[in-house]
C-alpha cells in the first residue's frame, strides 16, 4: 500500500457493506490458507496445492491407457485417448485416475465395469456418428511404464505394457 | 492498528471510477463467454452435459456436491443451465441487467465449472474462477461501460461514475490470485523444501508429462529440455519464486509490472511444454490490465470531490 495513486479521502461505502466485503474477503483467504496447512484440504474446494508440489519418478513414469481393439486384426490397438470425441468427456486425464483408483482398489468386476462402460459409450458416440472412429471388437487397459533409460527419444513408446483389464465387445445396455 | 485499518479501507475501498471495473467486467465475462463456447476442443470447454449420463462408477463427488445426493442433475438439464449460463455471461459482458446476470453466471458456473471435478479432472484453477464469478457477483460492475448505464443515462437517472464500490472487487481478484500463488509457492516449500530446487524434479515433471500426459501439451520440447540442468534449475526456481512472492504486486507497481506478465508468460510455458491449459484461469489477469493508461482518468481531486458530489459521487 505504499506507491498507490489513492486519493486521501474516506471511502463512501457503508460500514456495513464494507465489514460484509471484508468477511467475504477473509473466508477466500482463510480458506486457501486451511487448505495448504490442513489435512482437510478437501473442505476446501477452490485449491488443490498438493499437485506438483513433489517431486516425481526420477527414473520412470507410469500411466493407466485405455485402448480399443480392431475387430480385423486383434494385435492392433487404437489409442482412444488420442481423440477427444470417442470418448468425452472422459480424457487421458481422467481415464488414468479412475482405472488407477479402480486397480489400486484391487477391484476386478469394477474394473471390468469401467472398461465395458466407456466401450459402449464409444460404440454408442460412434452409432449417433459423433465420431468417425472404427468399430472395435472390445477394448483394453493398460498400466503404460516408460523407463527414461531405455524410452525411445523419438516414439517415446512406453517401455513396459501391463494388461489389467481385457474386454470383449458388449451388447448389453448402459448399467447405472 | 486504526492506521492499519484505514491503510486497509483506502486500499480496497476508496473511491475508484466505475469504467475501470466496467472494462474489467467486460474483458473477463468476455474471454469467459469465448472461452466456453464450444469453439476450442479441451477439456476445459467440454460440454459438462456429458457427464450426466457417466457411469457411476466414474463418479467421485467432492465437497460440497457430496452433501446433495442428487448432486448429478439429468443431461437435459445441465444443456439448459449451459446455455443460460452462456447467456448470462453474454449479459455480464454488454451490462445488460448486469447485476442479475453476474448472479447467474456465478450460481451457475459454480455447478458447471465445478461438476467435472467430481470425474477425476484435476485443475487448481477452476476455484478461482468461481470465486472470481462470485466476487463479480457482488460488485457493482454494471454502473461503468454497460448498456445499464447508458440506459440510465438516457431515463436522465445516472448511475454514480466514481465511487469505493469500483475499487474492491478488482483488488478482492488481486488478492485472490496472490493468496492463490502463494499457497501453491509454500505447498513445493512445504512438501518439497530446498529439494525443489534440483534440476531433476522439473526435469521429472518434463519427462512424465511427455510420455504419460493428461492433456497434450502445444510442443514436445519438454522431454529435451529435461537433459538441459541450468534450464531445470531456472524453472524450479523462477516457479517457487515468482508463486512465493507474487503477493509483492499486491503492494508494488514494480512488482507488478514484472509479475503479472511474468507469471501469465508462464502458464502460456507450463501449457507448452507439460500440458495443463489455463485459459479460463488467465481470464482473472484482465484484472490486472491498466486501463488507466488508455484512458483520461479524474484525478485526486474529482475523486475527493465526488464523494462529497450527490450526483456523481456514488450512493450506496
Amino acid at each position: 500500500m505504499t506507491d498507490e495513486a489513492s486519493t486521501d479521502s474516506p471511502t463512501d461505502l457503508p460500514p456495513g457493506r464494507r465489514a460484509f466485503l471484508s468477511a467475504v474477503l477473509a473466508v477466500v483467504v482463510g480458506g486457501h490458507l486451511f487448505c495448504l496447512l490442513s489435512p482437510w484440504e478437501d473442505l476446501w474446494p477452490f485449491g488443490r496445492y498438493a499437485m506438483y508440489s513433489q517431486p516425481r519418478d526420477p527414473d520412470q513414469a507410469e500411466q493407466y491407457v485405455l485402448v480399443g481393439i480392431d475387430p480385423e486384426d486383434p494385435s492392433r490397438e487404437i489409442e482412444l485417448s488420442e481423440h477427444w470425441e470417442y470418448l468425452r468427456p472422459h480424457y487421458r486425464g481422467t481415464l488414468h485416475a479412475s482405472f488407477r483408483r479402480l486397480a489400486l482398489a484391487g477391484d476386478a468386476d469394477q474394473l471390468r465395469t469401467a472398461a465395458e462402460d466407456c466401450l459402449l459409450r464409444y460404440e454408442q458416440r460412434r452409432r449417433q456418428k459423433l465420431h468417425a472412429g472404427p468399430e472395435l471388437a472390445g477394448v483394453r487397459v493398460y498400466q503404460y511404464i516408460w523407463r527414461y533409460a531405455d524410452v525411445d527419444r523419438t516414439t517415446r513408446r512406453p517401455t513396459e505394457r501391463r494388461l489389467v483389464v481385457d474386454v470383449a465387445s458388449v451388447e448389453t445396455g448402459r448399467p447405472q | 492498528m486504526k492506521g492499519v485499518t484505514t491503510s486497509l479501507t483506502r486500499y480496497f475501498f476508496s473511491p475508484a471510477p466505475a469504467s475501470d471495473l466496467g472494462y474489467c467486467r467486460i474483458a473477463f465475462y468476455l474471454w469467459l463467454f469465448l472461452f466456453y463456447l464450444p469453439l476450442i476442443d479441451t477439456y476445459g470447454s467440454q460440454n459438462v452435459s456429458d457427464f450426466a449420463d457417466v457411469h457411476a462408477i466414474f463418479r467421485q463427488p467432492i465437497f460440497p456436491f457430496n452433501l446433495v445426493e442428487a448432486w448429478l442433475l439429468p443431461g437435459r438439464w445441465i444443456e439448459w443451465m449451459v446455455t443460460i449460463w452462456r447467456i448470462s455471461l453474454l449479459l455480464a459482458c454488454i451490462g445488460l441487467f448486469t447485476r442479475a446476470s453476474m448472479v447467474c453466471a456465478f450460481l451457475l458456473g459454480g455447478y458447471l465449472i465445478g461438476l467435472p471435478f467430481n470425474f477425476g479432472t484435476m485443475t487448481h484453477t477452476g476455484g478461482a474462477l468461481v470465486i472470481g464469478l462470485g466476487i463479480m457477483a457482488l460488485s457493482k460492475a454494471g454502473d461503468g461501460a454497460s448498456v445499464d448505464a447508458w440506459w440510465r443515462r438516457r431515463l436522465g437517472r445516472p448511475l454514480p461514475t466514481i465511487g469505493g464500490e469500483y475499487r474492491w472487487p478488482i483488488r478482492f481478484i488481486w488478492v485472490l490470485l496472490a493468496v492463490l500463488y502463494f499457497c501453491s509457492g509454500m505447498s513445493k516449500w512445504l512438501n518439497s523444501g530446498t529439494e525443489y530446487l534440483s534440476p531433476g524434479v522439473m526435469a521429472g515433471f518434463l519427462r512424465q508429462r511427455s510420455v504419460a500426459w493428461y492433456t497434450r501439451s502445444f510442443t514436445d520440447w519438454g522431454y529435451g529440455l529435461a537433459d538441459i540442468r541450468w534450464f531445470c534449475t531456472a524453472a524450479t526456481a523462477w516457479t517457487l519464486v515468482g508463486e512465493t512472492c507474487f503477493w509483492l504486486t499486491l503492494i508494488s507497481r514494480r512488482a507488478r509490472a514484472v509479475l503479472v506478465p511474468a507469471m501469465f508468460l508462464t502458464h502460456i510455458g507450463v501449457a507448452a511444454l507439460l500440458g495443463p491449459q489455463f485459459f479460463q484461469f488467465l481470464s482473472l489477469y484482465v484484472f490486472w490490465i491498466p486501463w488507466r493508461l488508455s484512458d483520461r482518468r479524474p484525478d485526486a481531486t474529482t475523486l475527493s470531490h465526488s464523494i462529497a458530489s450527490p450526483v456523481a459521487g456514488h450512493a450506496a
